[in-house]
């Protein structure tokens, strides 16, 4: 027996009754306004799912893909002796752990203080005073070298046996001599032994 | 601002000990990270060893200060209050705003507190007319003009019959002071007097040997058992008790360096965690309080038979944390502190014995030669590295 207008009309009606809600018009309205959206998104996905099985399909394509990787991969495949390396690395792992966390901290120190300006300065300034007396004389000796060379190069006057007699007498002189002397007699006696 | 008042771990004390132990905490522990409190009040954090050389002439003072905010470790919580009062039945403190704070664990590392009231006319004489002090920042400068502007007479050095932080300290400067005065040429008219609370020069037999050599040698007169009660500062006069007899001695002085009187913070001796004597009662191994389990204590502020230095610090620190660390995991394996301690005694410009010792006053030294002779490598360790490795080492949790 057919359905009366009546009849299709009470089969609708829970489906009517829905459509009815307020919430549910709005979620329709939303979702109809997703739809352009939703469309295209499908066929984009559909068009690459259609090249994926294009070229797996295609031999020459995969066998330049899968040749590519295989060359550029070649290099890092593990010989047996990197996997014995590996093996040996793994095993003494416990130890350079060990060493590493008493490095670790002092590391961390020294960038500390590499960081700190105030720790560096202070630093900077105990080492020009520690070396002070140093660098003076240093600079005392250049100086007097530096005089000297100026003295001598103005001196025009003749240098002559008495110049030289005299210039022995200097204590300088003599303790020069002296030391030489007393060096080279050390420097024999092994020899006259 | 930060608004928790709930703590894993709460600290009390930015100092020497409150931050290497935050650190070392941190570094042990990243889920600590945000978790862990400081509370000290103060904005200044000071390298205080260095103090010794600032009232000698040799270093500057401000090298030995830095912003607090630029030491508290990053992922602690710096609460810039003081404590004013423990709960530790509910596992809370109140500071001196009126705000509670809930912890877990508490460490309390508070340092000590300096009495210069408890020497009749110190308070308002210090730093002014030859009286000088190097433990303040704000009265060290006065040691050194003093020394540089001596021009003869009475030198005197005190040391008081409290515990003191650094006890070598009230000698140290009085060896510099020595130093000077022959520099400067005014030892032959002056006399230095050494008036100590103690009983001995130092504690332990073979530094004290030395020290005793050192005084021989810089002709200083010793007064021991003799602590400062008053000073006359319109008469230059210093009264002294006799501990055995108590007697009174009145001294005249055209210089005096004081060591004031020291004790546990008053809030500390108050306060339910403090031992008869106001320090706070902890093992002498655990480092963990002897009635209240989820508390530890560290350095000055605690009753730990050892001397009171940074270098005490450095090693009580790794042993609280791992101890606090065990508890907070509940593991066993609890670490032992064995009271090292340590004093770079400066005997001199250019000289130190650098003394170090455990709880059974046995030297327990770092270098593999005898560090009770006077050295120069020494003066410089103190003077140039121990510096350097505090801001960044020990402060960092690192060494």
């Amino acid at each position: 027996m057919q359905k009366t207008t009546i009849d299709h009309l009470s089969d609708l009606q829970p489906l009517l009754s829905l459509l009815s809600q307020k919430e549910i018009q709005n979620s329709l309205i939303q979702s109809l306004e997703k739809l352009p959206e939703i469309v295209e998104k499908y066929s984009t996905l559909e068009r690459n799912i259609a090249f994926i099985k294009s070229t797996l399909c295609d031999t020459e394509s995969m066998e330049y893909l899968l040749g590519g990787l295989e060359d550029e991969f070649q290099k890092y495949i593990p010989t047996k002796d990197s996997l014995e390396a590996l093996m040996e690395l793994v095993h003494k792992l416990p130890k350079y752990t060990k060493y590493l966390s008493i490095v670790e901290p002092i590391m961390d120190f020294l960038l500390s203080i590499s960081r700190d300006q105030e720790s560096v300065d202070y630093l900077y300034k105990g080492a020009h005073e520690l070396t002070g007396p140093i660098r003076q004389k240093v600079e005392n000796g250049w100086d007097l070298i530096q005089r000297a060379k100026i003295e001598a190069d103005n001196d025009h006057s003749p240098v002559t046996i008495f110049t030289v007699l005299k210039l022995i007498k200097e204590p300088a002189v003599q303790r020069s001599a002296h030391f030489v002397k007393a060096l080279l007699t050390l420097a024999s006696e092994p020899k006259s032994k | 601002m930060n608004d928790l008042t709930d703590y894993k771990v709460i600290i009390v004390g930015g100092g020497s000990a409150g931050i290497t132990v935050a650190a070392r905490l941190l570094k042990e522990s990243r889920a600590l990270y945000g978790k862990i409190a400081i509370i000290d009040p103060a904005e200044k954090h000071y390298f205080q060893p260095l103090w010794t050389l600032v009232g000698g002439g040799v270093v500057d003072k401000k090298v030995t200060e830095r912003e607090q905010s630029t030491l508290i470790p990053d992922g602690i919580v710096w609460i810039k209050e003081a404590v004013e009062a423990f709960f530790p039945d509910e596992q809370s403190i109140i500071t001196a705003s009126g705000n509670k704070l809930s912890y877990a664990y508490l460490v309390v590392a508070a340092g000590i507190q300096i009495d210069w009231h408890k020497v009749k006319g110190l308070k308002e004489s210090i730093g002014k007319n030859g009286v000088c002090s190097n433990y303040s920042f704000d009265y060290v400068d006065s040691t050194w003009e003093n020394i540089r502007n001596f021009s003869g007479g009475n030198a005197i050095f005190t040391n008081p019959n409290t515990p003191v932080k650094c006890g070598g300290a009230p000698q140290k400067i009085m060896y510099l002071a020595d130093d000077y005065f022959r520099k400067s040429g005014v030892r032959s008219n002056s006399n230095i007097h050494f008036f100590s609370g103690a009983g001995s020069i130092f504690g332990v037999k073979k530094y004290a040997d030395t020290l005793n050599k050192v005084i021989e040698r810089k002709e200083i007169e010793t007064h021991y058992q003799h602590n400062l009660v008053e000073i006359d500062a319109q008469q230059k006069k210093a009264v002294f008790q006799n501990l055995s007899t108590d007697e009174l001695l009145t001294v005249s002085y055209d210089m005096i360096h004081v060591v004031p009187p020291m004790s546990a913070p008053d809030f500390i001796k108050n306060s339910p965690l403090a031992a008869d004597t106001g320090w706070v009662d902890v093992d002498p191994y655990t480092l963990r309080h002897e009635k209240y389990g989820n508390i530890f204590g560290i350095g000055d502020c605690t009753n730990l038979p050892t001397s009171k230095t940074g270098a005490a610090i450095r090693k009580q620190a790794p042993v609280l944390v791992q101890n606090l660390l065990c508890l907070m995991n509940q593991k066993t394996g609890l670490q032992k502190y064995n009271g090292y301690t340590s004093c770079p005694l400066v005997t001199g410009y250019g000289s130190l014995v650098l003394a170090e010792f455990d709880y059974d006053s046995k030297p327990d030294e770092s270098f593999p030669f005898d560090q009770a002779k006077e050295r120069y490598s020494m003066y410089l360790l103190k003077k140039q590295v121990l510096p350097i490795v505090y801001w960044n080492g020990m402060l960092k949790g690192l060494l």
